[in-house]
């Protein structure tokens, strides 16, 4: 099936927690013909948007969006053309106006999950650089 | 015991002094021996006299033994080949810690970040290394060419290094200071420290260990910025009290004793 398909994008793992409410948030609106994306996959979409392919994208929560924006998955301004109308399923139709607290609360969730990652790979480098120093000083 | 004995005076006179400040000041006299709340002036005074109390353990104590420093402490500098560890001791804690900041700042758990203006950085980063060598020296004359010594005359290694080690970390908290997790970390460093002495018998190797670490630590100190979390990167001018730095410490330690052999 071709990409062109389909103006509208999901994009929402089927394994997310929310997906029941995005798949109800879907139909709800008559847009059963929308193309589902994984979150890993939203790099597509960005591209889809920019040739005009898409339209119309959902999302199960702004963190979705944000957080592969601060990822720098996607480039934010390619987000934002006239016509592109962007939806969450958790939150009422002007949601795209996000609260400046939502979007606060939105990247503590992203930073902590990074300051995790940067813990675990420090610990990781820091194992191998010190048996490396170690190994190195051995008489 | 003269040097365990002379050491135990110094926090004692040192609240003795700060009390006398804080009277002459009209503040109420306090059990913790801190400088906050002392005028500028005084806190100047308190640090000029705690730096004399320990310069003159180094001085007493020879005295005590019935000989002059100048015959005490050159054996425990002693010229020639020796004179090579301090090299090793310096280079071998420059690879670690310099392996570490650079796995740290890969994985973005310390950001490399310009803090001053460049006058005053070079400034601070020109004091740097006579500094660390000063700061060293004055705590390997007094903990390892002192005490240690001492202890080692005194008692079998299995007791007076550990007595040794829990003196020097003991020393650094005399004083109220802002954290006292890193108290394991101390420990370490003490250790290795104690350890380097106990297989050379000479300041060397323990010095250039100690200004190695001291000159790394202060000279990264105004350009990074520790982002990662206290247990894999210490805190501050402390790294080496976080898990990893803990780690590093012991393998450093087990290095010194593998290169310099001796059996406790």
């Amino acid at each position: 099936m071709s990409e062109l398909a389909t103006p509208v994008a999901v994009v929402c793992d089927p394994h997310h927690p929310a997906a029941d409410a995005v798949r109800g948030y879907v139909a709800a609106r008559g847009l059963a013909a929308a193309r589902w994306y994984p979150l890993r996959d939203i790099d597509d979409v960005e591209r889809a948007i920019l040739a005009s392919r898409v339209r119309r994208v959902v999302f199960a929560s702004p963190q979705d969006l944000l957080t592969a924006a601060w990822n720098r998955t996607i480039n934010p301004t390619h987000w934002s053309p006239p016509g592109v109308q962007i939806d969450f399923a958790d939150s009422p139709p002007a949601a795209a106006n996000l609260d400046v607290r939502d979007a606060l609360a939105c990247w503590q969730l992203w930073d902590r999950a990074r300051r995790r990652r940067q813990a675990i790979a420090g610990v990781i480098l820091s194992v191998v650089v010190l048996a490396a120093a170690f190994l190195l000083l051995l008489p | 015991m003269r040097a365990l004995i002379l050491l135990a005076l110094v926090p004692l006179l040192m609240w003795l002094t700060q009390s006398a400040l804080l009277w002459r000041a009209g503040r109420p006299l306090r059990l913790r021996i801190s400088s906050t709340d002392l005028p500028e002036r005084l806190k100047r005074i308190n640090r000029i006299i705690t730096k004399a109390l320990f310069a003159a353990v180094l001085l007493v104590y020879p005295l005590l033994r019935g000989e002059s420093p100048a015959v005490f402490y050159p054996p425990f500098l002693p010229l020639g080949p020796p004179m090579l560890n301090l090299v090793y001791g310096g280079a071998a804690v420059v690879l670690y810690l310099g392996l570490l900041y650079l796995a740290w700042t890969l994985t973005d758990n310390v950001r490399f970040e310009i803090r001053h203006g460049p006058a005053h950085l070079a400034w601070r980063l020109a004091g740097v290394p006579l500094t660390a060598l000063f700061i060293a020296l004055a705590e390997e004359l007094l903990f390892r060419a002192v005490l240690l010594n001492e202890l080692l005359e005194s008692f079998d290694a299995r007791l007076a290094l550990p007595i040794g080690i829990l003196v020097f970390a003991a020393a650094h908290y005399v004083r109220a200071v802002k954290r006292y997790w890193t108290f394991p970390g101390h420990l370490a460093l003490g250790a290795l420290f104690c350890i380097a002495f106990y297989c050379t018998r000479t300041l060397w190797l323990p010095l250039g260990l100690h200004a190695g670490g001291v000159l790394v630590l202060m000279a990264a100190r105004p350009l990074i910025r520790y982002t990662g979390p206290p247990w894999l990167v210490g805190a501050s001018i402390f790294p080496y009290a976080g898990l990893v730095g803990l780690l590093a410490l012991g393998l450093l330690t087990l290095n010194v004793w593998l290169q310099f052999n001796r059996s406790i």
